[in-house]
């Protein structure tokens, strides 16, 4: 069957019109100005799909620039009899290559986002100068505690001195630390890059015991020992990074806290199980009981919720994004019957201690 | 038809033929830009595009989109490689080395506003050449012949000079802009023109301009008014004892306390309505100035834009976005073009048989500083 066509040569815009007719080899089509010539019916591909009222528009790929246009329904349909892969739809081939380039899109970016938040921030860590995780350290403890005021007596001071020293004996290398009380209502204690710690009031007036204290200080010993915090703050940064790169713009705000935090919560677990295992062997060297902190532990389990969604719950804080759990407890053992075990502080001293914050 | 009996050429007409299936498209880009974590975005957009690009015919012979999505994924890549990217790097370092109060990442961030407004011009300029250059009528592709960088400084010096000016320069900033752009731009061989002057919207402008120099004013009054009954001691009491539990206020602070947040909310809507509304009176009258100022071969043309129906094109197109989450940002697209086909006319005639394929270069990917910028072209 043969029809009236329009031809565009792709070289004007002048419309040509033809005649076309559809034979096994494929379009046979010519016009006044269109010599006669032939699309084998393969190589034809359909503009856009075939709709009633629409022309049907096509190429082929002997003359990309060229268009055919039909508007006759029936001739199209003959066609689409004879060359199905014109009714558009699904093409495999095409499907397949942009799946392939999504999906390696995405396989990079999984990649990314496995060696920003896994991968290098522990390694990085450890590379960072002193002066860079000071200054940041620094900075987040200002922010974090607000205005809160430090606690300082000169007994106390003495007391929590004598307490580090107590814990240094028996462990060779301590890190550089400089550990602060601040005046805070609610129980807490964190680590924070350049070995900055920080306790709170309410951590203190929990302790019925000094061996408590000591216990979670050699915790937060061991997050600074293993550069967690570091890590932390590299993760961060990695995953602003990644949002900021997948937003296309610097990135909002909201969305990147959501993500650090997200990130501080997908750390936290080795990195516990990381501090607690320091924190028995700090404890065990120094011949302090390591029950007190299982029984802070404790306690800490049955106080859980009243402390959640503290001002601190969105950075990094052992007690509200590392939840502590009965397996972690079962971790903490005594030590073996014949260790003559040492107080981590005289009563008086631990009276000074708990005095601190007036 | 015209051949070669020497006539000046065709008339030109104009019309939006729907064709089903734009919302099937919204639903499944929808579904790969989520599956795909919106990296289908690109292929989502270019398939849109091509669906109302078919639907636009011009004397009878729909328009053809031969844009790729991978040529907006390879344009958008390149825009992080080079600009996104290495300055995201820098700046966090930066953050950790020297602090995040450091001089240098205020001079860093002063450095990226400057770029950014420096090329946004280029920006819309490239993600226009980009578009025109993939669409065909009748076989021949158009293109903007001239320089993005010399479009976007002119742009920058725009943005500046209208700040400086109140926006008093707008309507003669917006005449030489658009006398940029239109005058680089070509239908295969056919060079588009344009030639105005701005003085006929400047009554236009001034009436819009001092109308909402007066909302805003009143918008102050009221919100300052506001504040200041919201902490007088009587309208706080009002509150408190409505906010009271089991308490049962009478008709009177009901009436104080709805008064209130009417005002409230009104100022609010004026504001951020009633503004934006008064300025559709300056765009729709520059919109068909414009059109008139516009020639193509013997043709110019005449743009029915009306306040009323910019408004209303606008306000459904919010609705819709508002409704369908974004889902239906195809319908507001062909809203948007529908809007054009049935309101532009072409007076005159042009010669098409004589247009020949445009010469210029096909750039290999496109609008990558458009979609960093998010500038949202069709």
């Amino acid at each position: 069957m043969a029809t009236e066509a329009v031809y565009f040569d792709g070289e004007t815009a002048r419309d040509n019109k033809v005649v076309v007719s559809l034979e096994t080899s494929g379009l046979h089509f010519s016009g006044e100005r269109v010599p006669a010539q032939i699309w084998n019916l393969p190589g034809l591909t359909a503009i856009d799909p075939p709709h009633m009222g629409h022309p049907l528009r096509l190429s082929h790929e002997s003359q990309a620039g060229a268009r055919l246009s039909i508007r006759n329904d029936t001739f199209t349909q003959e066609l689409l009899i004879a060359a199905p892969h014109l009714k558009g739809g699904f093409h495999p081939k095409r499907a397949l290559r942009l799946f392939l380039w999504i999906g390696g899109g995405l396989t990079i970016l999984a990649g990314l986002i496995y060696l920003t938040l896994n991968f290098a921030p522990q390694r990085l860590a450890v590379l960072l100068p002193d002066g860079w995780s000071k200054r940041v350290g620094e900075q987040m403890e200002a922010s974090l505690v607000q205005n809160a005021k430090v606690c300082q007596t000169p007994d106390g001071d003495r007391a929590l001195a004598a307490m580090l020293a107590n814990l240094a004996d028996g462990t060779p290398y301590m890190p550089p630390l400089r550990v602060r009380i601040y005046d805070i209502p609610i129980m807490n204690a964190f680590a924070l890059p350049g070995g900055f710690i920080v306790l709170t009031r309410g951590l203190l007036r929990e302790a019925s015991d000094p061996g408590e204290v000591a216990g979670v200080l050699a915790h937060e010993i061991g997050h600074v020992a293993h550069h967690h915090p570091e890590a932390q703050m590299i993760r961060i940064a990695g995953m602003q990074v990644l949002i900021s790169v997948a937003t296309g713009t610097s990135g909002g705000n909201n969305a990147s806290s959501l993500a650090g935090l997200a990130a501080i919560l997908k750390s936290s677990r080795d990195a516990e199980r990381e501090a607690d295992a320091y924190a028995v062997g700090m404890l065990s060297a120094a011949r302090v009981d390591p029950m007190a902190l299982k029984t802070f532990f404790e306690k800490i389990l049955k106080e859980e919720g009243k402390s959640a969604g503290s001002a601190f719950s969105n950075l990094g804080t052992v007690f509200s994004t590392h939840p502590v759990t009965t397996e972690r407890i079962k971790q903490i053992k005594p030590l073996p019957a014949d260790v003559a075990l040492k107080p981590p502080l005289s009563d008086e001293q631990w009276k000074d201690l708990k005095a601190i914050c007036g | 038809m015209a051949d070669s009996l020497g006539n000046a050429g065709e008339h030109i007409r104009l019309e939006y033929v729907p064709r089903a299936g734009l919302g099937r498209l919204a639903i499944v880009n929808f579904l790969l830009n989520v599956v795909t974590l919106t990296i289908y975005r690109f292929w989502a957009k270019t398939n849109v595009r091509k669906h109302i690009w078919s639907c636009v015919h011009i004397n009878g012979q729909p328009l053809e989109y031969t844009g790729r999505g991978i040529e907006l994924f390879k344009g958008a890549l390149i825009v992080f490689g080079l600009f996104v990217l290495p300055f995201v790097l820098v700046a966090t370092f930066i953050n950790i080395a020297l602090g995040p109060e450091h001089p240098a990442l205020f001079a860093l961030y002063g450095l990226l506003y400057l770029l950014i407004f420096l090329l946004w011009g280029a920006a819309l300029y490239r993600a226009r050449r980009y578009q025109l250059s993939r669409t065909l009528w009748r076989g021949i592709r158009g293109t903007l012949v001239g320089s993005s960088m010399i479009y976007s400084l002119t742009y920058f010096g725009a943005m500046l000079a209208r700040g400086m000016s109140l926006g008093w320069t707008t309507p003669v900033l917006n005449t030489v802009l658009q006398e940029q752009i239109i005058g680089d731009m070509r239908f295969g061989d056919l060079a588009f023109k344009f030639k105005g002057r701005a003085g006929p919207l400047y009554p236009t402008y001034a009436l819009c301009w001092l109308l909402s120099l007066v909302a805003v004013v009143v918008f102050a009054f009221l919100f300052g008014a506001e504040v200041v009954a919201l902490f007088g001691a009587e309208v706080q009491k009002v509150f408190d004892d409505i906010f009271k539990p089991d308490s049962e206020p009478t008709s009177d602070q009901i009436w104080t306390a709805s008064t209130v947040i009417g005002i409230l909310v009104f100022s609010f809507l004026a504001m951020f309505l009633v503004v934006p509304m008064l300025w559709a009176i300056y765009s729709a009258k520059e919109l068909s100035t414009f059109a008139t100022y516009t020639r193509a071969g013997h043709a110019t043309f005449k743009l029915n834009a009306t306040a009323g129906s910019l408004i209303s094109l606008v306000l459904v197109n919010l609705l819709i976005l508002i409704f369908t989450l974004g889902i239906g940002r195809p319908f507001m697209q062909q809203r948007l073009i529908r809007y054009m086909c049935d309101r532009l006319e072409v007076v005159g005639t042009i010669d098409v048989e004589r247009i020949a394929q445009s010469q210029a270069a096909l750039d290999r990917s496109g609008e990558g500083l458009a979609d960093a910028f998010d500038l949202g072209v069709i």
